[in-house]
């Protein structure tokens, strides 16, 4: 590993987090699109999943406002709650763009 | 030594497992790094390293069960890394064998500056051998093992004694602190040149004042302090209702019995005692309790306010300390704490 300005390392690994996590973000809304009473289990596990991956990845990175979205919607999503899903995912997506 | 020394990161996210490997790399450690609790574990038994970086989240086991198991056979310095600010998390990271806890989203300055400082601080050491078996504690170090008071021994004084680097012992921040060994009465000298700017009154006995012992051994059992003749280096030793800190050998007692408490825990408790008649900002207290860090100007920040808060909740707690009426710790409300006199 070569020596460089941790910052600039930083600045490199946060740009490379923003892309992952908007990865994410775009496989998260296509498993909440069609969330339903008998949505596989599969499906919620890996839909929370994905939250904390975001809510982890976007607070180390410094964008606390994609932190705090994924966070609600993580909690949504361990409670099965379908009906807040689309407004957090779109909060979500919004506060990732924003970034 | 200092190329010898090593780090394990235990971390699922790639992005921040490859932040904190740069880092540590950049400050020196040979890093070794695990993407889940379980390949940490072992990692740590391999590599027996300094410091250890921990994700609270983890997939298989999380990050308290990882801390859990490698303070079971590791002295290593554990620093917890969480997005999660609920002081119930905390409470249960540190319980769990944490050193300290650096909340997300931390830039690695402050990593840096934080896991140098807690490095450069005495730690008591003893307990553990370089192989990670538990060792009775010894009267003196042997080659791989280094015993606790009544001298704190730092990582350096560990590279020094030939450990490759490595944590060869320890009883570590999470374990309990010793008594003071060959505590004996201490002399009593009030209002001492050489003490600290700390209020004594040595009339107050148990049930208020605070009293500088500048002696290795606690007050009497009605909480007096017991004048005798120093005989060679004596530590410096508060007294206050009943709580008797040894600042030098960096242990605490409560009406007779040792408290157990991390490091941090125990410089709050120090700057709390030795200043009994005012309230410590937050602030102060951040400064305290991480001052390599804030030697270079570091910004106080709010995760930093709220881990003093965790941190003296967790004080509170091993002094027994209620929340309604407390023996030792008061709050000020928008300010600070302040010790009860």
């Amino acid at each position: 590993m070569t020596a460089q300005d941790p910052e600039a390392v930083l600045a490199q690994l946060s740009e490379r987090a923003a892309r992952r996590n908007r990865q994410r973000a775009d496989r998260l809304a296509w498993l909440c699109a069609d969330l339903e009473p008998g949505t596989p289990d599969e499906i919620w596990a890996e839909g929370t999943e994905l939250a904390h991956q975001i809510a982890g990845s976007t607070g180390t990175f410094g964008n606390m406002a994609a932190s705090d979205r994924a966070r609600e919607l993580l909690e949504a999503l361990r409670a099965r709650d379908r009906a807040a899903v689309p407004e957090l995912m779109g909060a979500l997506e919004a506060a990732l763009d924003q970034a | 030594m200092e190329e010898s020394r090593s780090a394990v990161v235990v971390e699922d996210d790639p992005d921040i497992r490859f932040l904190l490997e740069t880092t540590l790399t950049q400050a020196g450690f040979e890093v070794h790094a695990s993407a889940t609790g379980t390949d940490g574990v072992e990692l740590v038994r391999a590599h027996n390293p300094l410091v250890t970086t921990l994700d609270i989240a983890l997939p298989d086991i999380d990050g308290l069960e990882v801390a859990r198991r490698v303070r079971r056979f590791s002295a290593t310095y554990l620093v917890m890394l969480t997005g999660r600010a609920a002081e119930i998390d905390t409470l249960l990271g540190l319980d769990a064998g944490a050193d300290d806890y650096i909340t997300k989203p931390f830039r690695p300055r402050e990593l840096r500056a934080r896991i140098e400082a807690m490095l450069r601080r005495p730690r008591t050491l003893t307990g553990f051998t370089s192989g990670g078996a538990v060792v009775a504690d010894q009267a003196a170090p042997t080659n791989g093992t280094i015993t606790g008071a009544p001298h704190p021994v730092t990582p350096a004084d560990a590279l020094a004694a030939g450990t490759n680097g490595n944590h060869p012992t320890y009883s570590g921040a999470p374990a309990p602190t010793a008594a003071s060994p060959g505590a004996s009465p201490s002399p009593f000298s009030p209002g001492s040149p050489a003490e600290p700017a700390v209020a004594t009154h040595p009339g107050a006995g148990m049930h208020g004042g605070t009293a500088v012992h500048p002696g290795t051994g606690p007050p009497s059992a009605a909480g007096q302090p017991v004048p005798t003749a120093p005989t060679g280096p004596v530590n410096r030793v508060l007294s206050h209702r009943g709580l008797v800190v040894d600042v030098d050998a960096r242990t605490a007692e409560l009406d007779g019995q040792s408290v157990s408490l991390t490091r941090t825990e125990f410089d709050l408790l120090v700057a709390l005692v030795e200043s009994p008649t005012r309230v410590l900002r937050k602030d102060e207290l951040v400064q305290r309790a991480w001052a390599d860090s804030y030697d270079t100007g570091a910004v106080v920040s709010d995760a930093d306010r709220h881990s003093v808060e965790v941190h003296v909740a967790n004080l509170r707690r091993k002094l027994g300390d209620g929340p309604g009426r407390p023996r030792f710790i008061e709050t000020v409300r928008g300010v600070g704490y302040r010790l009860r006199r």
